[in-house]
């Protein structure tokens, strides 16, 4: 829920180049190559997340981050065994990183202006989901490592599934409730 | 009854009507799905990654996929669809401002409920133009840039075109293009000082000495009476020492009055060169500048601040002062006096610099200007054309004072070999038109600080007319 800052009046300075949100996402994508390129997988990281970095920097608004997040994870899995190794650690806020750089860079022209107190919201929520996740992270590994029985993975999947189901089905209604708030055009004068 | 073939028509036009609709209906639909909220890229990417990754973690065994996605997954269940419609207004400011000033640009904005972020095109104080986008915080008030006017001209300050995201850009509001807010730009005035000016004969009232005897307040004679003197004219002072001389008596002869200059305007006319917009690169004269501003230090910027800042000294200590712009008859500005005249002017100026085409001929006819009129003709002198009209109306009697407005150095064409050449050529020639224009008894000046052109002025004063 967003809340809003009534009292602030803001007097536009000179901000810092927009650029500087495409540099954050080659920076996090470089971030994604290095953590598994630590636990040898410098060519794979290379061949399969860098040209998907470049486009996610070209255009920051477009599938091609999917790839980098995707790629990242399978790389995650295949280079250790152990779930909750370092890298792996390292590697949940670096995606998140790039997802997040990526979103707010799809949303100004890069040569437009960047005004920092912009990012002080996304910077609070960011770290909220990243204790979230750890959260999850510190339950992950206090529970034991014993096969768990198929029927529990079952309703774990069709848990997942419900929340999905509700989930997009909550972000549609919302989204038809907001057009048909502002049907008429959204014109701004 | 119909025919079959016009029941096969009536079928077609049913078919093509539900079509029409069909199309329209689908048009109607992918209209609307631009309007209002809407996800992004990065709800999709959060949703599919976050979900699918633990699935396929699940699936497969791997917690570390379900890991590397959950914070995808958790921004998405986090965000809350915003709704409402967000709000930009402008705060218009005044249609006409003054070159070389700042001023503030405000722009109230209401982003309602759920917006993190407000993309906003807003202008800023180092360059013109409507500037970039800002990526902001979105919050309710008003939003203040600084503007500052460099050049002048027709000019665009302001077009808020603004797009509102919710949380981790998940949902956007827009783009939507703002309404552009033009203004006219007046061209700088710098301070000049004034030079007398040739009264104009015919006037009757004015700032100016007429050589001519009048009801000025200025004493040219004390002379004895004549008939039709007034006699309010008569100098009682003066006449009783004649008298006194005489024997005391007032006769015939002993009466004095007192003759005075009368007071004429003297009329200024300013004909500005608009055919043509040269700047010190000879490469860039062939190339039309971009928007309605004039080129940067070129031959009409220098021309433009010229005639500002001399109508201003000359309309600041009465005279009446005319633009001619001699691309286009039509144009300029009738001699008149006061601050209103002057705007008038400077007016002309600006909506003479959009016209500026490379092309066409100049025209300066006996119609456009008063008779008597003092005529500075500003111009780079690029066009034979030009030296004749400035030639023949010196030979109308006019007062007439040319102003080189030819940049002082020029910078050839590095392209071509014949760059240097060109230059030369064009330099000779334009030596030549000058030395033409003096010959003829007009005298010429560069155009620095309005200092030389005063010397001219005041020269020309006193240099006897001498029509040809």
């Amino acid at each position: 829920m967003s809340r809003r800052a009534a009292t602030e009046v803001p007097r536009l300075g000179r901000g810092i180049p927009a650029w500087t949100l495409r540099a954050a996402v080659l920076l996090t994508g470089v971030l994604v190559i290095a953590i598994p390129s630590t636990e040898g997988a410098m060519w794979g990281a290379l061949f399969i997340l860098t040209p998907t970095i470049l486009a996610s920097v070209y255009a920051p608004a477009s599938p091609a981050p999917i790839a980098v997040v995707i790629g990242a994870a399978v790389l995650a899995a295949l280079t250790g065994d152990d779930p909750l190794r370092p890298a792996v650690l390292a590697m949940i806020p670096a995606v998140h990183l790039f997802h997040l750089s990526c979103a707010i860079a799809g949303l100004v022209p890069a040569l437009g202006r960047l005004h920092p107190r912009a990012l002080r919201r996304p910077a609070i929520r960011f770290l909220l989901v990243q204790a979230v996740v750890f959260g999850f992270v510190g339950v992950a590994a206090l529970l034991p490592v014993t096969r768990i029985p198929a029927a529990i993975e079952i309703t774990a999947l069709a848990g997942l599934l419900v929340i999905a189901l509700i989930l997009l089905w909550w972000h549609r209604q919302s989204n038809l409730r907001g057009r048909d708030d502002s049907h008429t055009g959204g014109g701004a004068h | 009854m119909s025919s079959p073939e016009q029941a096969g028509a009536g079928l077609v036009g049913q078919d093509s009507g539900l079509g029409h609709r069909a199309r329209r209906w689908f048009l109607g639909r992918r209209a609307v799905r631009g309007l209002g909220w809407r996800p992004t890229d990065a709800l999709s990417r959060a949703i599919a990654c976050g979900f699918g990754l633990a699935v396929a973690g699940v699936l497969l065994h791997r917690l570390e996929l379900l890991l590397v996605g959950a914070p995808l997954l958790v921004s998405a269940l986090l965000v809350v669809p915003p709704a409402g419609k967000p709000k930009v207004r402008p705060v218009k400011l005044l249609d006409t401002v003054e070159s070389g000033r700042s001023n503030e640009v405000t722009v109230s904005m209401e982003p309602g409920r759920g917006p993190v972020f407000a993309a906003l095109r807003m202008p800023v104080s180092s360059r013109s133009g409507v500037g970039p986008v800002h990526l902001l915080p979105a919050v309710d008030g008003s939003i203040h840039a600084s503007i500052r006017w460099s050049s002048w001209g027709q000019s665009d300050y302001l077009r808020p075109d603004h797009l509102f995201a919710s949380h981790d850009g998940l949902y956007v509001f827009g783009p939507i293009v703002g309404r552009t807010a033009s203004h006219t730009v007046l061209p700088p005035i710098e301070p000049l000082p004034a030079a007398p000016l040739l009264p104009r004969a015919a006037g009757l009232v004015g700032a100016h000495r007429s050589a001519r005897p009048g009801d000025g307040m200025e004493l040219r004679d004390i002379r004895p009476f004549q008939t039709g003197d007034r006699l309010r004219r008569v100098d009682w002072r003066v006449s009783l020492r004649a008298a006194a001389a005489t024997g005391g008596a007032l006769v015939p002869g002993t009466l004095h009055v007192r003759e005075r200059h009368a007071e004429a305007d003297a009329d200024l006319v300013l004909a500005l060169d608009t055919t043509i917009d040269i700047g010190p690169r000879i490469a860039d004269w062939s190339e039309v500048a971009e928007g309605a501003e004039a080129r940067r230090d070129g031959s009409l910027d220098l021309g433009v601040r010229a005639v500002c800042s001399l109508a201003a000294a000359f309309l600041r200590q009465g005279d009446r002062v005319g633009l001619v712009d001699l691309g286009h008859p039509r144009g300029g500005a009738q001699v008149g006096t006061g601050q209103r005249q002057l705007q008038r002017i400077r007016h002309s100026l600006v909506l003479a610099a959009q016209r500026v085409s490379g092309a066409g001929e100049p025209v300066l006819r006996a119609s456009q200007y008063p008779a008597g009129a003092t005529i500075v003709v500003l111009s780079p002198f690029m066009d034979d054309k030009l030296v004749e009209l400035t030639v023949r109306a010196a030979r109308r009697g006019n007062v007439v004072v040319a102003v080189d407005l030819m940049p002082a150095t020029l910078v050839p064409d590095k392209e071509t070999p014949w760059g240097e050449a060109v230059r030369g050529i064009v330099v000779a020639e334009q030596k030549v038109r000058l030395a033409v224009v003096a010959e003829h008894g007009v005298p010429v000046a560069r155009w620095e600080d309005g200092t030389a052109v005063g010397a001219l002025l005041r020269s020309a004063r006193r240099r006897p007319r001498v029509l040809r």
